[in-house]
């Protein structure tokens, strides 16, 4: 299979994007792209081409994964062709291009082209990159050179197969190796041995248990024994503790109970009686007391405050004129500044309307400032002069310009009508227009006779040669299509006859071979068995029994001869002869005879009968021989009628053939076959004729299109190629370009009528607008003449004028209003004057003695003065007011307090039971020594009653009374040392428990054993699982070496030896070859140097020299699956990037070579590869196509392009 | 009550063989079964039940385990299944077809062991998941199985968390593509892995040194030694089809640069 078309519709960064590989035998196709141009998309798209784009595509950047689409022409070698587009999906992704949707191929209609080449075949074999030769040189490397290895890892293998193999090994040996000992595996087993074993210790015999629980037992008793008595000592000493520490407390207790009885009947003051509470009373009457001596004289006494306050005066009715008194204060101020400003108002006044004079004579519009008036303009007015003066210029240049533009469109037209005139006629050229398009129409007849007239060479070279190599049979061509030979049919009926004949002739003689051996095999029986000693035979017998008979008749009528003279003679002549007397008579010869042959047929008999196998055997024997003998004559009758039928076969046969002119027919098998040949001789001369009839008639059409072409060339007074039988593209070529030609003028013609046209039309149209400009031109005059009057000025005043004129009034008009401004506001400052003075007299009147003689400013400050005083006292005497009223409250409230006082100390004294508050103190004192004893004889109560450990204190105290205090002392050491023992002791029985009951739960195992044996379990299931990977991985292991080796006995010799001849080349010849060599008994690949002969094992080779003999192998491999399969694409990704120019020379030899078994495309981004291709390489053997998907197009067949 | 071989059973051992005629016969109201480890009722009335085992000990005792409660109420005899156990087994079996990574495959495990969770009665369970049909993922799994068992094994965990444990996992995928064996290179070669004679040649290799390393495995009656019975016809033709699976993955990764 080879590609002819490889299109990139839609894939990675392509779009439409087209490659022809169709040029060349095969083909060595360059496909040069810079990076990023999308070479390795491209390479990718062949493969999702021929095998369906791969579910995780990567190459959807631009084109949505629906989208993506390949498209290819491809060939087979049975010269099949298919177009056909691939999709991405999983069924019908083969599209047929020629329908628009849903025209998808079966999914297996790439089969007649890949011939079982599968996806991997095709990536593993048919394709090699920089990056697999790198990993294969270093592979080579790895494997040591080994033969098998190498070539398995170089051919269908892969890079990486020495890994492989190692990590296989590995991951086996790391789960089990029997040598071994620190294997997974047998880790496990140790550890499950341990388990068991610690297992089986965990499980307690019953006997142990049961002691262990006795010893238990007797030590929990004994401790609880020892406990016992220990608290018995500790009660005790804890009482006699308690009497000792009781002691003081007896003593103390008594000592209180005396001084009570001591003190007597005295009150004791209730609880909510203070001692402090009653001086805090005390000092509050006295403090109340002084406070209110202080109050009297601030009120009543010396410059008290009634006395201050009736030395104070407010004039009346000034404070509610304090507002309008602030008023007059501001306005003052007010009045005093426009004083100032009335004489600057009117200086500016003045200066102004003489600006007004000056202007109003400089425009020319009179002398008085009252006359300025009439000039005055309006907005609108404004506006309508200055818009008529911007419109002036433009009115007055248009008609300049308009008469400017129509000398130049005249001058125009004149040109354009020179030039048609040069023009001239035009031709008519619709017949041989027509004529050209039904040619070209009709397809390329050119090059169609080319490939008729090549084909029917083709085709009368491949029949010549079939019916030279025919045989048997001599005549031309013409008389081979029409030669009539014998039916298939007839054939095979002869054939069958024939070869049944054949068969039975073959049967008869094996027959007759088979029957002589039986017959020499019995007859040397037989004389084995005479050879033993005579056997009797049943007609031995017969012909005795037959003599004896005969004799006993003779005898008998002997007898009766004699008889006949008597019995008794007979009988005497019987006795006689038994006697012996008549020895010499006939009788007794006779009789002798009779007896002897008697004898002989009953020795017979008897030998009959004892020896009847031996007579049985020879009487078969015998039989079988005639038979066989019989089938014998049989089988010599029949061998004659089948000599007879096959002398009869022959002459049929050689009749038939005779009648065809075969005059010596071979046997039917070969007849066949040639008739096989004959008929596909008959073929293809039959195509031939069919080939020639077409190219008979194909020339006739031929020679009618040149004469059309002629004719119509002739008819339009043309030049006619000179050649004598001009070609019918050479005439096409001509009539194209006369067509051309006329197609050229006639456009121009058609251009310059065009402008011509459009001329003329400009033409008219800039006289309309002549007159339309003209008549503007009026209109505006008129205006402007009315406009000018109210300016002032005459109708020669231009716009700037105009516009001077009205800017000069603006400003005068601004200065009058201005003028009208400033007087308002002089007249509002007198006003506003007389105003201030009214007011200012009438609150002056009221409160100021000397009115008239005092200006109205002066007299407002002398108010405000005023104003301020009165305020001030009437402050005063409002706080003196407030002051007076407090002073007398906290004086009502002071003399409140002292009657409360007076009652509270009556309250104590009723408390105490005495008349007098003086006597409280004495009675206080000793109510307080009282309270003090009864509190402290509780205290020590209570702390006896602590002591008492529940029984009563009198009763307690009474058994203290009965110890003294060192008694108690001796008693209570002795205790200690007995406790101190009795603890050591129940120290060790706890202990003693203890370790008993930890080791019964150290032999009560049970929980132990389950667990190990759950462990176990785990262990189990581990080393099982270990087990199946590691004979998996074994099995693998060994699987693939088998493999390998199998691999290696049927390629080594062929393989090594083509890639031994490639190695060379490739390398430049610094090696003759390789060849095969041993290392430990292992056979190895070596290089053989030219220069020493000497053997260069692969890993002391270089690593440019290890890639190419991994290359070489793979090369090799590759042709001799171009033999044996369909030839596929070799695709090759830059592999010579490492090489130097040499040695890449060399290499794209090896390579141009195969691309004449098949195609061979070499991805590259190296322009100078394609350089040095192209300088070593003829151009019919490499191509150039440059990949850019930038530039989304490709330059077929650009052996001279340069990328850009 | 009766330990006993009752009716045909495959998988056990024929140990004191009996039928039911035989024990319908002897006019008892009940039989009371022991020997087979799983409940069943064999007949009834009278019944004869095997009560099956309390608990499940491995992946052969799959399902609820149970005892049979029998009451007796003057003639009348009533039994009623009585689940006890603690924790279940389980086969997630798996159809791993239609999916397009492992992404999915795994997806479609989590799920199927869902459904089974949610047949446990709230019991934590112990499933061995086996992964079948053809699938895009088969590549990835028979090149590394000891990464994607361990990868799944933490799955379960992150999911289910204990209430689940992987007892083991048995990939028995196929490519959804099967590699042609067609007569070109590589397809000779997947062939020639596939041949018999290859397989018995490595065997025979290989044989002896299978022996020594399954003899210093102990074995248990709690553990089906199912994987490396040698004895068993099966195991080594398993063997041999998971070697060559996991040999082609490998392979293939082996190609070219395209």
């Amino acid at each position: 299979m080879r590609l002819l078309e490889l299109q990139l519709l839609a894939y990675g960064p392509f779009t439409d994007c087209v490659l022809d590989l169709s040029a060349g035998q095969e083909g060595l196709h360059f496909v040069f792209g810079p990076n990023e141009a999308g070479k390795s998309s491209a390479l990718r798209a062949i493969h999702g081409l021929l095998y369906g784009i791969p579910a995780k595509c990567t190459d959807d950047q631009l084109h949505n994964k629906k989208s993506l689409r390949i498209g290819a022409v491809i060939k087979n070698a049975a010269k099949k062709k298919m177009r056909f587009h691939r999709r991405k999906g999983r069924k019908d992704t083969i599209l047929n291009p020629k329908v628009k949707k849903g025209g998808a191929y079966p999914d297996d209609s790439l089969d007649p082209f890949l011939c079982g080449i599968d996806a991997e075949t095709f990536d593993r074999v048919y394709g090699i990159g920089h990056e697999e030769l790198q990993r294969g040189g270093r592979e080579m490397q790895l494997l040591r050179g080994l033969v098998g290895e190498s070539l398995f890892a170089a051919t269908v293998g892969g890079a990486g197969l020495a890994e492989l193999l190692a990590s296989l090994d590995d991951e086996a040996a790391e789960l089990y190796d029997a040598k071994k000992r620190n294997v997974r595996v047998k880790t496990a087993k140790r550890d499950f041995d341990a388990l068991k074993k610690q297992r089986r210790e965990s499980q307690l015999s019953k006997s142990r248990w049961e002691k262990l629980q006795a010893e238990l037992g007797k030590a929990n008793k004994r401790r609880d024994e020892v406990v016992q008595l220990e608290s018995n000592l500790e009660r005790e000493r804890h009482k006699l503790e308690r009497f000792q520490n009781s002691l003081s407390l007896i003593v103390r207790r008594d000592n209180l109970q005396s001084e009570l009885e001591e003190l007597g009947e005295t009150v004791i003051l209730p609880e909510h009686y203070s001692v402090g509470a009653r001086g805090a009373i005390e000092t509050e009457g006295k403090q109340l007391a002084q406070l209110i001596d202080r109050l009297e004289v601030k009120l009543n006494g010396e410059d008290s405050l009634q006395q201050r306050l009736a030395a104070i005066e407010v004039p009346t009715g000034l404070i509610e004129f304090s507002e309008s008194i602030a008023e007059l204060k501001d306005h003052r101020a007010v009045i005093v500044k426009a004083r100032h400003d009335h004489a600057s108002l009117q200086r500016d006044c003045e200066n102004l309307r003489m600006e007004v004079e000056s202007a109003l004579r400089d425009l020319g519009l009179g002398r008085s400032f009252d006359e300025a008036e009439k000039f005055r303009i309006s907005p609108d007015r404004r506006t309508h002069i200055q818009t008529l003066g911007t419109d002036e210029k433009q009115l007055r240049n248009r008609p300049v310009e308009i008469r400017t533009e129509k000398k130049e469109q005249e001058l125009e037209q004149q040109s354009l009508q020179e030039k048609l005139d040069k023009l001239g006629t035009p031709l008519d050229v619709a017949h041989l227009s027509q004529t050209v398009d039904r040619l070209q129409k009709q397809g390329d007849d050119q090059k169609e006779l080319h490939e008729l007239r090549q084909n029917v060479e083709r085709a009368a070279s491949e029949a010549g040669h079939a019916l030279a190599t025919l045989g048997l049979w001599t005549g031309s061509l013409e008389e081979l299509t029409v030669l009539r030979m014998p039916l298939p049919e007839t054939v095979d009926r002869f054939s069958d006859e024939f070869y049944e004949i054949r068969e039975r002739i073959g049967a008869s003689e094996t027959d007759r071979k088979r029957l002589n051996e039986e017959i020499s095999v019995e007859q040397q029986a037989i004389n084995a068995l005479h050879q033993e000693g005579h056997v009797p035979t049943e007609h031995e017998l017969e012909q005795l029994r037959e003599h004896r008979d005969s004799l006993w008749r003779e005898l008998r009528s002997f007898v009766q001869s004699r008889s006949e003279h008597g019995t008794s003679d007979v009988v005497e002549t019987l006795a006689k002869a038994g006697d012996g007397q008549d020895r010499h008579g006939r009788f007794p010869m006779l009789a002798d005879r009779f007896a002897e042959s008697v004898a002989n047929v009953d020795v017979v008999a008897d030998r009959l009968r004892r020896e009847a196998d031996r007579v049985a055997q020879l009487a078969d024997r015998a039989t079988r021989v005639s038979e066989l003998k019989r089938q014998v004559v049989e089988n010599e009758r029949k061998a004659k009628d089948l000599d007879a039928r096959l002398s009869e076969w022959d002459t049929q046969w050689r009749l038939e053939w005779q009648a065809c002119g075969v005059l010596s027919p071979l046997a039917p098998r070969e007849m066949q076959s040639w008739l096989a040949k004959l008929r596909a001789a008959q073929q293809s001369s039959q195509v031939l004729g069919g080939l020639k009839a077409e190219l008979q008639h194909f020339e006739k059409r031929y020679q009618a299109s040149c004469q059309q072409v002629t004719d119509c060339l002739a008819a339009l007074d043309q030049f006619v190629p000179r050649t004598d039988s001009p070609s019918l593209d050479q005439l096409l070529d001509h009539a194209e370009s006369i067509l051309s030609q006329h197609r050229d003028g006639e456009q121009q013609r058609l251009a310059i009528e065009n402008d011509l046209k459009r001329s003329r039309q400009t033409l008219e149209a800039l006289n309309v607008e002549e007159v339309q400009a003209c008549e503007a031109l009026k209109n505006w005059q008129e205006k402007w003449v009315e406009a000018m009057k109210h300016l002032g000025a005459d109708a020669t005043t231009t716009a700037d004028q105009a516009n001077e004129r009205l800017n000069c009034l603006t400003r005068l008009f601004r200065h009058v209003r201005d003028i009208e401004s400033k007087q308002k506001r002089i007249a509002d400052i007198d006003k506003d004057t007389e105003a201030f003075h009214v007011s200012v007299k009438r609150l002056a009147k009221r409160f100021l003695a000397d009115v008239d003689s005092v200006p109205a400013e002066d007299a407002v400050l002398e108010l405000v003065a005023l104003l301020e005083r009165a305020r001030r006292d009437q402050e005063l005497y409002d706080r003196l007011i407030v002051e007076v009223e407090e002073t007398r409250e906290e004086l009502e409230e002071a003399e409140k307090k002292q009657v409360s006082v007076t009652q509270r100390l009556n309250d104590l004294c009723q408390l105490a039971g005495v008349q007098d508050a003086a006597a409280l103190p004495d009675v206080e004192r000793s109510s307080y020594l009282r309270a003090e004893c009864q509190q402290g004889l509780v205290q020590v109560e209570e702390q006896l009653l602590e002591l008492c450990g529940g029984k009563s204190v009198e009763d307690f105290v009474a058994q203290a009374r009965e110890w003294n205090a060192d008694d108690l002392h001796v008693r209570i050491n002795t205790l200690e040392r007995e406790l101190s023992e009795i603890k050591q002791q129940r120290d060790a029985a706890v202990v003693a428990v203890r370790d008993l009951e930890a080791e019964a739960r150290e032999a009560d195992g049970r929980s132990d054993a389950a667990e190990c044996d759950q462990a176990a379990l785990g262990l189990i299931t581990r080393m099982q699982s270990d087990a199946g990977k590691y004979m998996r991985l074994r099995m693998a292991a060994t699987m693939l070496r088998q493999q390998i080796e199998k691999h290696r006995a049927e390629n080594e010799d062929p393989l090594l030896q083509r890639a031994s001849t490639l190695f060379s080349r490739m390398t430049c010849e610094e090696y003759s070859g390789i060849r095969t060599d041993f290392e430990d008994d292992q056979p190895i690949i070596v290089g053989v140097r030219r220069s020493n002969e000497t053997l260069v094992p692969v890993q002391a080779m270089s690593d440019g020299t290890r890639d190419q003999l991994y290359l070489a192998l793979r090369l090799g491999y590759v042709e001799r699956q171009l033999v044996e399969y369909e030839p596929m694409p070799f695709i090759v990704d830059d592999i010579l990037v490492h090489y130097d120019d040499q040695r890449s020379q060399a290499t794209l030899g090896v390579l141009a070579e195969l691309a004449k078994q098949t195609q061979v495309i070499f991805f590259t981004h190296h322009w100078h590869l394609v350089e040095l291709a192209k300088d070593s390489l003829s151009p019919e053997e490499c191509f150039v196509h440059q990949l850019d998907s930038r530039e989304r197009e490709t330059s077929p067949r650009m052996a001279s392009s340069r990328p850009r | 009550m009766l330990h006993t071989s009752c009716g045909a059973h495959d998988h056990h051992d024929r140990y004191a063989p009996s039928t039911i005629p035989g024990l319908t016969s002897k006019g008892y109201d009940y039989w009371a079964l022991g020997h087979i480890h799983k409940f069943q009722r064999l007949a009834g009335p009278p019944a004869i039940i095997y009560s099956g085992n309390p608990q499940g000990r491995h992946i052969g005792e799959t399902g609820a385990k149970s005892c049979t409660i029998v009451t007796c109420d003057g003639d009348h005899l009533r039994n009623r299944q009585h689940s006890v156990d603690v924790l279940r087994w389980f086969h997630v079996k798996t159809d791993v077809e239609g999916c397009e990574d492992t992404d999915a495959v795994v997806q479609t495990v989590v799920e199927a062991t869902q459904q089974q969770l949610a047949q446990a009665d709230h019991l934590p369970i112990a499933i061995r998941i086996e992964l079948s049909g053809p699938s895009e993922a088969h590549r990835q799994f028979v090149k590394q199985t000891d990464y994607w068992d361990e990868h799944f094994r933490h799955l379960i965990l992150d999911h289910f968390d204990e209430r689940v444990w992987v007892e083991k996992i048995k990939f028995r995928t196929h490519s959804r593509t099967p590699l042609r064996e067609t007569d070109s290179a590589f397809g000779e070669l997947i062939e020639s892995l596939g041949n018999e004679e290859l397989a018995q040649s490595a065997l025979c290799h290989l044989q002896a040194d299978f022996e020594r390393l399954t003899n210093e495995i102990p074995t248990d009656p709690r553990v089906v030694a199912d994987e490396i019975d040698l004895e068993h016809a099966g195991t080594l033709a398993a063997v041999v089809s998971e070697a060559r699976e996991m040999l082609i993955g490998r392979l293939l990764d082996l190609g070219g640069d395209q």
